[in-house]
């Protein structure tokens, strides 16, 4: 009863987080040919540590007969991504002018990560780390000396039954471990969005009162200058998000196993000692959230950026 | 707040390098510039070192040595965990009489190209202090 009641739970969650991923529209600004070129670059790192986690994905994915690999792809996945948005904002070359000009403002991290998704990520890596602890702890070893493969409850003294697989130590050690390096990468990643240089217009190739684009109209130094101004904090933006959305990538799925697993397991289990019909219960309710911040996942990370040059837009990522 | 708001949000400072002063002097004048004008109040934040560094295009050690000396004249003052900020009290500026008669200078030999009498230049510097 729990397995189709999870799966269908799951589905539902993860329609409604890419129905919500997709809330967020395009805002136009904008943009100079050479800027958008820059702008490229970032996104084509990007895009590159997604189509290099893919890859890595379905290798890790064919290791371990046992579901570990299947378990530890999402994750591998996310760790690409991160990798992809750090190498783009260390592309951002710096001004190289004879002038060059910066903002006093302080930029901070959470000025451009999207808030309630942050949110929900936290909160789904401390549900995940929540659920492999319990799983370790109440884990125990199968019949090959696996750790914390299965889960062994006793009706009687003499009695005892083994159900598995359970998320233990077998699976969550590796697990946890790749999912400190996620959040390492991404602390790495949020820095280098925030740090890097601000992509600004060579003021001395701009003639004064002309357009120092090919593409953005008759715009002056000041008109280039904003819209350079918009497009940085644009990527800012898309990137940041990229990398929450990295993170959710990186906890929501593992998270989604093993909370089904886990929940599988327990509905099957006989004589549970007190407290366990209510995680089992939890997990069933831990399942479908994790499947919606999957689905919010999924879509954050397949928006591009928005760059067109000519008429171009930043996408509001 | 927005990413584009905030204190310091339209204050800029810029950098020539191949002006024959040096970049973390130009940056010590132009932040004691924009304090002493009121575009930085105390309490406003900085950025980074490292942030202005970028953005600017300089060593990070550039950055830090004009920080540095701005503390030290209690321009600046760094916390950590609240990074760098306007100082609540940040000392007032003295004249340097050799600067104001530079700059007095420049400005009526800028006023007779325009060909403004004493009198006029009088009238608008006057003009100007009220």
């Amino acid at each position: 009863m729990a397995g189709p009641l999870v799966v269908v739970l799951i589905g539902v969650g993860m329609l409604v987080g890419v129905l919500a991923g997709g809330l967020g529209r395009v805002e136009p600004a904008p943009v100079s040919a050479a800027l958008a070129d820059e702008a490229r670059r970032v996104g084509r790192w990007s895009w590159g540590g997604l189509a290099m986690g893919v890859v890595a994905a379905a290798a890790v994915g064919q290791w371990d007969r046992l579901g570990r690999g299947l378990l530890l792809a999402a994750p591998v996945l996310g760790l690409a991504v991160l990798a992809g948005t750090i190498g783009g904002e260390l592309a951002v070359t710096g001004p190289t002018a004879g002038t060059r000009r910066a903002g006093l403002r302080a930029r901070r991290v959470g000025d451009y990560v999207p808030r309630r998704a942050a949110v929900m990520v936290a909160g789904a890596a401390a549900a995940l780390v929540a659920v492999a602890v319990g799983a370790i702890l109440a884990g125990s070893d199968d019949d090959l000396g696996r750790a914390g493969r299965v889960l062994t409850t006793s009706c009687s003294p003499d009695t005892s039954s083994s159900r598995g697989p359970w998320p233990g130590w077998f699976y969550s050690g590796p697990l946890l471990a790749v999912v400190g390096m996620g959040l390492v990468l991404a602390v790495v990643a949020l820095r280098a969005v925030v740090s890097r240089p601000r992509m600004t217009i060579d003021q001395a190739s701009v003639p004064v009162g002309g357009d120092s684009t090919s593409t953005c109209g008759r715009a002056g130094p000041m008109d280039a200058d904003a819209s350079a101004m918009a497009l940085d904090e644009a990527l800012r933006r898309w990137s940041a998000k990229r990398v929450v959305a990295a993170c959710a990538m990186v906890v929501a799925l593992p998270l989604l196993g093993m909370a089904s697993v886990g929940a599988v397991v327990l509905a099957g289990a006989e004589c549970l000692p007190a407290g366990g019909r209510a995680a089992g219960a939890a997990l069933v309710l831990v399942a479908p959230l994790a499947a919606v911040l999957l689905g919010w996942s999924v879509h954050a990370l397949l928006i591009p950026a928005g760059l067109r040059a000519g008429s171009g837009g930043v996408g509001r990522a | 707040m927005s990413p584009v708001d905030g204190p310091g949000a339209g204050a800029d400072i810029a950098v020539d390098v191949f002006d024959p002063t040096p970049p973390y002097e130009q940056i010590r004048r132009q932040i004691v510039a924009l304090v002493s004008s009121g575009a930085l109040v105390p309490g406003d934040r900085l950025p980074t070192v490292r942030q202005l560094a970028n953005d600017l295009g300089l060593a990070t050690g550039t950055v830090a040595r004009a920080y540095r000396e701005l503390e030290a004249a209690g321009w600046l003052h760094t916390r950590r965990g609240a990074g760098t900020r306007v100082g609540s009290t940040p000392p007032r500026p003295t004249a340097d009489p050799a600067a104001l008669r530079q700059l007095a200078d420049e400005f009526v030999r800028r006023a007779r190209f325009l060909g403004a009498d004493d009198t006029t230049i009088l009238n608008r510097v006057t003009d100007a202090l009220s």
